[in-house]
C-alpha cells in the first residue's frame, strides 16, 4: 500500500486514487463499523495527546481516504510541535477531499462513494448543507445512505461499507 | 435521536419502499438487520446499544424485536409483512387522558406515521395476533 499512496501523493490523479481506493477496501483490516476518526477527533477535542497517538495507527488501512481522519492528524502533529509531519498530512487532506467530493454529484444517478459513514456526513459539511435527516435506499439493489437536506436530497454509495460490517 | 428510533422510523421504511423484496430478502438471508442497527449508531456517533435488534419469522411475518424502549415513540416489535412497504409498529405511548404509559400500534411508511390506537401489551404474541387482526 506504500507504494500506492506514494503514487497518489505525487500524482493526484482519478487513478491513482481509485487505486488506492481498491486496495482500501479489498484490505482484509477494512472496519468502516469501527468509528476510529470520531474517537481521535474526540481525544483531541480533550487535549488527549497521547490517546490521539494510540488512535493513529488504527485509522489505516479504513480511514485512508479520510480528509476528516487526516485532517486530525493534522493538528495532532501540529500540537507536537512536528511541522512536516502537519503539512504532510494537511496536504493528503487536501488531495483526498477533492477526489471524494469528484467522485459523484449526489443525485441518484451519481452519488457520492464512500468508505464509511464518516465521509457522508464530512461531504454533507463541505456542501454546508443542513442534514434534516438520515434514510437509505436501494438503488439498482444496491444499497445507499440519502440524507434529506436543506439543499435537497444527496445520495452516497454505502454499499461496501454496510457489507464490511462485522 | 436513538439508533432505535432512526432504524423504525426513518430506515427501514425507505429501504422497504424502495425495494420491498431487496429488503426482505437482506433481512432473512444477509444479516441486514444486525447491519442496519451498526449503521443508525454510526450516523448519530452513538456507542452501538446493547441488546441489539432481534429478528424472527412466523409465515410472512418477519418479526423484529427492538431493545426495550427508552421513550415514546420507540418501539418494542417491528413487523414487515410479505412485500409491504410498510413497517407495523408497536410503540411505546403515553395515554393522552392518565398521562401512564401505554402502547400504540401504529404503521411507518415513506410517507409518514400511521396511528391505528391503543396497542396490545408488548408481547410478541399479542402483537402477532394484532397483526393477524388487522388483515
Amino acid at each position: 500500500m506504500r507504494q500506492e499512496v506514494e503514487d497518489f501523493l505525487s500524482g493526484p490523479s482519478s487513478e491513482t486514487y481509485l487505486a488506492l481506493r481498491r486496495l482500501v477496501l479489498s484490505s482484509a483490516n477494512y472496519r468502516p463499523d469501527l468509528d476510529f476518526v470520531d474517537q481521535l477527533w474526540k481525544a483531541l477535542d480533550a487535549g488527549d495527546l497521547a490517546r490521539a497517538d494510540d488512535l493513529s495507527p488504527r485509522l489505516i488501512p479504513t480511514y485512508l481516504l479520510n480528509p476528516r481522519a487526516h485532517l486530525g492528524l493534522a493538528y495532532l502533529h501540529g500540537r507536537k510541535g512536528d511541522e512536516r509531519g502537519e503539512q504532510f498530512e494537511f496536504y493528503f487532506c487536501q488531495q483526498v477531499r477533492k477526489f471524494l467530493l469528484e467522485s459523484g454529484d449526489g443525485s441518484r444517478e451519481r452519488p457520492y462513494q464512500v468508505t464509511s459513514v464518516d465521509e457522508v456526513h464530512y461531504i454533507a459539511g463541505a456542501l454546508e448543507a443542513k442534514v434534516k435527516q438520515v434514510s437509505c435506499e436501494w438503488v439498482g439493489g444496491r444499497f445507499h445512505d440519502v440524507l434529506l437536506t436543506d439543499r435537497g436530497d444527496l445520495y452516497f454509495d454505502t454499499c461496501v461499507a454496510l457489507a464490511a460490517y462485522a | 435521536m436513538t439508533p432505535a428510533y432512526l432504524l423504525s422510523f426513518r430506515i427501514l421504511p425507505r429501504l422497504l419502499t424502495s425495494d420491498p423484496a431487496r429488503t426482505r430478502k437482506a433481512l432473512l438471508e444477509e444479516g441486514l438487520l444486525r447491519k442496519l442497527w451498526i449503521h443508525a449508531s454510526l450516523h448519530l456517533g452513538t456507542q452501538l446499544p446493547e441488546p441489539a435488534p432481534r429478528l424472527e419469522t412466523f409465515g410472512e411475518v418477519v418479526l423484529i424485536t427492538m431493545p426495550p424502549p427508552l421513550e415514546p415513540p420507540e418501539a418494542y416489535f417491528l413487523a414487515v409483512i410479505g412485500e409491504e412497504p410498510k413497517v407495523y409498529t408497536l410503540e411505546l405511548g403515553k395515554d393522552f387522558s392518565s398521562d401512564e404509559p401505554c402502547t400504540y400500534f401504529c404503521g411507518a411508511t415513506l410517507e409518514g406515521h400511521h396511528n391505528y390506537g391503543k396497542g396490545c401489551i408488548p408481547e410478541a404474541g399479542a402483537f402477532l395476533a394484532a397483526l393477524a387482526g388487522i388483515r
